[in-house]
């Protein structure tokens, strides 16, 4: 038995920024991940062991994915590699992909650190936040990450490569992302979805928990959490050690669960069906994806290599769509980073390499439903009461039409990579399951500070979102001592 | 006083691949019930002494087998201060009565906990040597303990859980 003051779940941009705050705070703090540490050069620098590769060469198959989720799957759940990197869930109306590790989301995404599209974002959600106050955090958040817009010299910036694009308009430069990656060291290769290999993007590993270590932060990784609930002196959580093979219950007075939105809405359903929560009727409503729809776009750009750059090669739109019409989507481009380390034919790398990825993005209605039947977690999501699916469909059918070169997306069957929701912010305990201190309604001592806590789709890339929500999760917690 | 239950818990899963001595930790830590027991209670059983070294996926295997109607036992009832075993129906045929001491405290951990006393005379001389342990694991979800005395102290034989059946 473990006794803190605070055991965090999960080491993403909830978990991770929620950890941090806490114990500069001076509180004793327990981080639970259920993935391993990464072979990154800072965590090597640092001596963390074990560390488990990230995957690359042969290895890349065997590495590449933790779990595969299905509902035909006997229990809905294939465990293939405690070390993977990505866990992949298969539903019927929406699929998810979500990646494990210490430092969560940040070893895979696309490093764009953005405040939300929707304007107002937190406005009006709960007692306890305001706009203001919710700025600050963003700010202190991308500050910390270090983020900046690319320039011109960085290899495949869209504002430059697809400048002459006659089907193209790329926003001006101050209208890029801001990113989350060391620009003045990066080689430009191997940086995105498969994690960074040379420490060139900005994780969360290295940013934040190596230097909370120093200040007494206990990380435990491949310990997955299976179930939090009352006791005599306030929570328990039983996690299973990978490594050790054994289950390990640890008590603090308080609990924050960023598991990421899929995991901790099990860890939320397990919980109270085991009677340990009362009845939290809102739990699973106001399910999302964030209007996520990638594609692969074969252009089959002659004498490109795209899969040099940062992780994203940044924003662009359509020349003939007016900037700021109901069709004027959120598009970003990617190439396939990260591909001279997965094995494969030369000629196919080669073919790759001049060929993009897309996603398309947007608030959409965030009105989808999570249901727990069987020790299983299902989402409910409609693709056409969310519209702006729809248009981002449109979007990309252009682009195929007007440049000749197909578009792949899955139209019928939405797939995101950031889920949220069904844990959300609010006053009224039957539509909300959080107060504004990010609290369950009704129960003390349980917090959710990832992705899940979310009150709407914010429509961009939401790490800063779940990090500035994190942030002030963890400031209350640390302001009542 | 009756616990004000609502819908029964479900009995959360991972509870069977676990070892004895992986339970006794979140055993230690849990609260005794905010309400008396009372009432019939719907029981599994867990990590039963000696089949530790089962895997735990057949662990959990015979344990979801010995929540099937093959298993005759079928939980507790409870009543003034008095419990029965249940068999063959969580209402039927009791056999195995104890006495129920709600403020007691644990020659295992020393801590509070609900305590299942067999050594009463109804039960037969061999059923004496039972002594239970109770507590909450959640809302209307206990976790209990049977342990077997000897003249050498306590020993552990197996984890069960009850839900209002």
């Amino acid at each position: 038995m473990i006794a803190s003051d605070v055991i965090v779940i999960g080491s993403g941009f909830g978990g991770a920024f929620a950890a941090e705050r806490l114990t500069a705070a001076g509180a004793r703090v327990t981080l639970l991940e259920r993935g391993p540490w990464r072979d990154t050069p800072s965590v090597r620098a640092a001596g963390v062991g074990p560390r488990s590769p990230l995957p690359r060469g042969f290895g890349f198959f065997g590495r590449a994915l933790r779990s595969l989720n299905l509902p035909l799957l006997p229990g809905g759940r294939l465990r293939l590699n405690a070390h993977g990197l990505f866990d992949l869930h298969l539903g019927r109306e929406i699929s998810v992909v979500c990646s494990s590790g210490v430092g969560g989301g940040s070893h895979v995404y696309s490093a764009m650190n953005v405040r939300p599209a929707v304007p107002d974002y937190w406005r009006e959600r709960a007692d306890g936040i305001d706009t203001a106050m919710m700025d600050a955090h963003y700010d202190a958040a991308i500050t910390r990450m270090g983020a900046r817009i690319p320039d011109a010299s960085v290899p495949n910036f869209i504002g430059t490569r697809l400048q002459q694009n006659p089907l193209l308009r790329p926003p001006s430069v101050e209208s890029q992302p801001a990113m989350g990656f060391r620009f003045e060291s990066s080689t430009f290769t191997d940086n995105s979805f498969f994690g960074c290999h040379d420490g060139s993007k900005v994780t969360l590993d290295s940013l934040l928990l190596l230097p909370a270590l120093a200040r007494g932060l206990q990380v435990h990784d491949l310990h997955e959490v299976a179930l939090v609930g009352p006791v005599r002196d306030g929570w328990c959580v039983t996690a299973y050690d990978h490594r050790a093979k054994v289950y390990r219950h640890l008590t603090a007075s308080r609990v924050v669960l960023a598991a990421g939105t899929l995991n901790t809405l099990r860890l939320l359903f397990a919980s109270r069906d085991a009677g340990a929560l009362g009845a939290v009727p809102a739990l699973g409503l106001g399910v999302g994806g964030n209007g996520d729809v990638p594609a692969y776009w074969r252009c089959n750009t002659a004498d490109a290599d795209y899969s040099r750059g940062t992780p994203c090669h940044g924003r662009f739109g359509l020349r003939d769509i007016a900037p700021g019409s109901e069709d004027d989507v959120d598009l970003t481009a990617y190439g396939l980073n990260g591909i001279d380390g997965v094995p494969m034919p030369e000629a196919l790398r080669r073919a790759l390499k001049r060929d993009l990825i897309l996603v398309g993005m947007g608030a959409d209605q965030a009105n989808g439903l999570a249901t727990w039947t069987g020790g299983r977690l299902r989402l409910h999501y409609s693709r056409t009461a969310n519209f702006v699916l729809a248009r981002i469909y449109r979007a990309f059918d252009r682009i195929a039409a007007r440049s000749a070169r197909p578009v792949y997306f899955l139209r019928h069957w939405p797939l995101t990579v950031h889920p949220l929701g069904g844990a959300r912010v609010g006053d009224d305990p039957q539509q909300a399951v959080l107060d504004g201190y990010g609290q369950v309604h009704g129960v003390s001592g349980l917090y959710v500070a990832d992705a899940a806590a979310l009150p709407a789709a914010p429509g961009a890339p939401p790490s800063m979102t779940v990090a500035a929500w994190a942030s002030h999760v963890a400031a209350g917690i640390a302001a009542q001592g | 006083m009756h616990m004000d239950l609502g819908a029964a818990p479900g009995v959360p899963t991972v509870l069977y691949t676990q070892r004895q001595h992986e339970l006794d930790t979140l055993f230690s830590s849990l609260p005794t019930p905010a309400r008396s027991l009372e009432g019939c209670w719907r029981g599994r059983l867990m990590a039963i002494r000696g089949f530790g070294w089962l895997p735990r996926v057949f662990a959990r295997m015979l344990y979801a087998l010995l929540g099937t109607p093959l298993n005759p036992w079928s939980g507790k009832s409870f009543a003034n201060g008095t419990g029965a075993n249940r068999w063959f129906g969580v209402r039927g045929a009791a056999f195995g009565r104890f006495r129920v001491v709600e403020q007691a405290m644990s020659p295992v951990d020393q801590q509070p906990v609900v305590w299942l006393d067999y050594d009463v005379p109804e039960n037969p001389r061999l059923l004496r040597h039972i002594r239970g342990e109770a507590r909450q694991l959640g809302n209307g979800l206990i976790l209990a303990r049977m342990n077997w005395k000897t003249q050498r102290g306590l020993y552990r034989v197996l984890y069960f859980t009850l839900v209002p059946g």
